[in-house]
């Protein structure tokens, strides 16, 4: 695996116009980018198509990349973008719900903890698909990407502040699908 | 005390609250049994959340580096394919390949046939290399356009296909010098004019009244050969006359021919009628295919015939072969070797015909199609074949047999695409093939598409073999699923009426597919270009 110097170096190699820097660089990403893809879109074949065009994206937009900042992070804000994009496009799931509501509940430590020891991570995946698109990418991007909220905020349209309330749906949800799973 | 919500410890962890409010809510948690509990359950939930996300799971081999090794199951399906192929040479392709030889025909190899090399195309190596040197010169260009502008995906499949193309068709190149003449309405080579090389003619009447040293390439209505050509003569006319001499062979498609002349080596004929008139000779073997086959003049060696009528009527050095529905051997007729008849009705011979050996009538049976030992044998060979096949496109190009089977699903528009370019594909063939040019060509694209309807039920069957035993994760699963699925399409070709349907559908479909399959949008197909 290349440190994310390397990963920089090799982008600047593309950028000076060799040939088989973008292939290495694509072998080494790849990989990650599909698996984000694959936590975010519904179905397989969706994460690979989405993984080809992604990177097709990044070669057009390389001269945006600034090169004092990690790669990693730009390459995975453009990947969330293109989920996020392809996701409201097919327009297969309507936000619903009362954001403001779930500010107000009381704590209650979840159960997810024990679930996730129990159960599966398999399941996991699987409830985080039946999760809403967008609860769904803001989990992907904050767990898996490890985007700030700024980024993913940016990247879904909402405040930051709003980023935190998708989250804690989406954990809840998820604790809600998997006891109930668990319990069946 | 007063809890903090979930929310804020939720900020917390992830770094999103200032310093100072982000201390304070450490410090409550430490003092808050309830809140401790709830900011460790939390902190644990978002440990197991990463590890279930980053968890590594099956990637698409494009993603992968290493290759899987085939398992030992998949090995022996490959095994037994390769013995059902060693089965179709040893017993059936071997016995014709001996047959056409003992009728003169298969000097070359086999491998040189398949390069368009020998049997039927000898002599047309003229003609062919120039026109493989221009298609080469394309393929080439088309190679190093793909090269800088297409995307990796195209590069690592259509472009290596592109490449053991272009070697191939790079191969034969054995540049001759020709004359070529295609602005005529009418050609004629008068009596006394001599063409030192080889003549490449097109016009819509083509007639050889001098001499060629080489070889007479034409396509037109109607050829005529007086006078006396060296070399071989290959023609696709309506009409072919040889009144004159031929020292090489006559290698022609059409729809009369009508041999009067002397022919120094074979006649390989394929039209609706064939007549060698009396007087009329020659000295190598007689192969034709045709609705009618007269033979009243010499044949040096063997004569082979394939007709719905046949007539032997002349002298024959070798022994005939006949095949067809109604066959004559006349009273003029003076066969040195074996004769074998084989047809649909009782053949004529007549008594005064001179025989060496009585002939052999084998009655036409009409071959049985099911329930029959050699039927199912049959049917592993062709299952054998197309699964070798179907391993070779895989592993040659799996991202474009990849591409192919996520079109599978599409069934309706694959199975009308196919329907559609079913027709069409062989009528623009034929259309390009009527121009000299668009020969080569239009052939090139009929072979394509018959190479285009036979990969069909590899993909239909690949894809079924996916459906029935889910996503393969390594080659050797997607073979072993294209074996299995192959196996299913082959048994239910073996029940009557039902399998000929299944074919048609299974044809229209991965014809549809592989279509779409190419014809892919490119913004698809993005991957990493050098």
């Amino acid at each position: 695996m290349m440190s994310e110097a390397d990963i920089v170096q090799t982008v600047a190699r593309v950028r000076g116009g060799e040939a088989d820097a973008w292939g290495v660089l694509y072998q080494e990403l790849a990989p990650s980018v599909f698996r984000l893809c694959r936590r975010a879109l519904p179905t397989r074949q969706d994460a690979e198509d989405a993984t080809a065009e992604i990177f097709m994206k990044a070669r057009l937009r390389l001269t945006q990349y600034d090169s004092e900042r990690p790669f990693r992070p730009w390459l995975y804000r453009l990947a969330a973008n293109h989920c996020w994009d392809e996701l409201r496009r097919r327009r297969r799931q309507r936000e619903t719900g009362d954001l403001d509501a779930l500010i107000a509940e009381s704590p209650e430590p979840g159960p997810l903890t024990q679930l996730l020891a129990e159960q599966d991570r398999r399941d996991v995946r699987s409830a985080l698909a039946r999760l809403s698109d967008r609860d769904r990418l803001a989990v992907v991007m904050r767990y898996y990407a490890e985007l700030s909220y700024e980024e993913i905020a940016e990247v879904l349209g909402v405040t930051s502040s709003l980023v935190g309330v998708l989250l804690l749906r989406a954990r809840r949800r998820l604790r809600g699908m998997l006891d109930k799973e668990g319990r069946a | 005390m007063n809890h903090i919500d979930e929310l804020t410890y939720l900020r917390h962890l992830d770094g999103q609250l200032s310093e100072s409010r982000s201390v304070e809510v450490a410090n409550h948690a430490s003092a808050c049994t309830a809140c401790g509990r709830l900011l460790q359950a939390l902190e644990r939930e978002t440990a197991l959340l990463r590890e279930a996300l980053g968890e590594a799971d099956e990637l698409p081999e494009r993603f992968e580096n290493a290759s899987q090794e085939l398992s030992w199951a998949w090995l022996s399906v490959a095994g037994l394919a390769v013995f059902g192929w060693y089965a179709l040479w040893q017993w059936v392709l071997e016995p014709w390949w001996n047959g056409l030889q003992s009728v003169g025909i298969g000097r070359q190899t086999l491998v040189s046939v398949l390069l368009f090399r020998g049997l039927l195309w000898e002599g047309w190596t003229t003609m062919a290399d120039k026109v493989f040197q221009g298609l080469s010169v394309i393929l080439i260009t088309t190679v190093l356009a793909a090269t800088i502008h297409w995307s990796a995906r195209l590069r690592r499949t259509w472009t290596r296909m592109i490449i053991i193309m272009a070697a191939v068709l790079l191969l034969p190149f054995n540049a001759r010098a020709a004359v070529i003449e295609t602005d005529h309405q009418s050609y004629v080579l008068a009596e006394g004019q001599v063409i030192a090389n080889d003549l490449i003619v097109m016009a819509k009447t083509v007639r050889i009244e001098g001499t060629i040293e080489g070889d007479l390439i034409a396509l037109a209505q109607s050829v005529t050969v007086n006078g006396h050509v060296a070399g071989d003569v290959l023609v696709a006319a309506q009409r072919l006359d040889v009144n004159g001499r031929v020292d090489g062979s006559v290698r022609a498609a059409g729809e009369f021919h009508d041999l009067n002349g002397s022919i120094g080596r074979n006649v390989t004929v394929f039209g609706e009628m064939v007549q060698l008139h009396a007087g009329a000779e020659v000295e190598g073997s007689f192969t034709s295919a045709s609705e009618s086959s007269n033979l009243a003049g010499r044949v040096g060696r063997d004569v082979i015939i394939f007709a719905e009528t046949a007539e032997l009527d002349g002298a024959v050095g070798g022994g005939a072969r006949l095949f067809g529905e109604r066959l004559v051997i006349g009273p003029h007729a003076a066969i040195q070797g074996e004769i074998r008849i084989h047809g649909a009705e009782e053949p004529e011979v007549s008594p005064e015909a001179n025989l060496t050996t009585p002939p052999e009538i084998e009655p036409f049976e009409e071959p049985p199609t099911h329930g029959t030992a050699g039927t199912y044998l049959w049917r592993f060979l062709a299952w054998s074949a197309a699964f070798v096949y179907g391993m070779m496109v895989f592993l040659l190009a799996p991202r474009f047999f990849g591409s192919v089977l996520q079109s599978m699903p599409r069934y309706g528009i694959a199975i009308g695409i196919g329907a559609a370019a079913l027709v069409t594909i062989p009528v623009l063939a034929v259309i390009v093939c009527l121009t000299l040019v668009g020969l080569p060509l239009g052939l090139l694209g009929l072979g394509v598409y018959a190479v285009a309807i036979y990969s069909a039920q590899v993909f239909v069957g690949a894809w079924m073999g996916q459906r029935l035993l889910g996503q393969p994760t390594s080659k050797g699963q997607t073979i072993g699923r294209l074996a299995v699925g192959l196996a299913l399409i082959h048994l239910v070709r073996l029940i009557p009426l039902v399998g000929s349907v299944v074919s048609l559908v299974v044809s229209l479909w991965g014809l549809g597919a592989l279509l779409l399959g190419i014809f892919r949008p490119r913004r698809l197909e993005a991957l990493p270009v050098g």
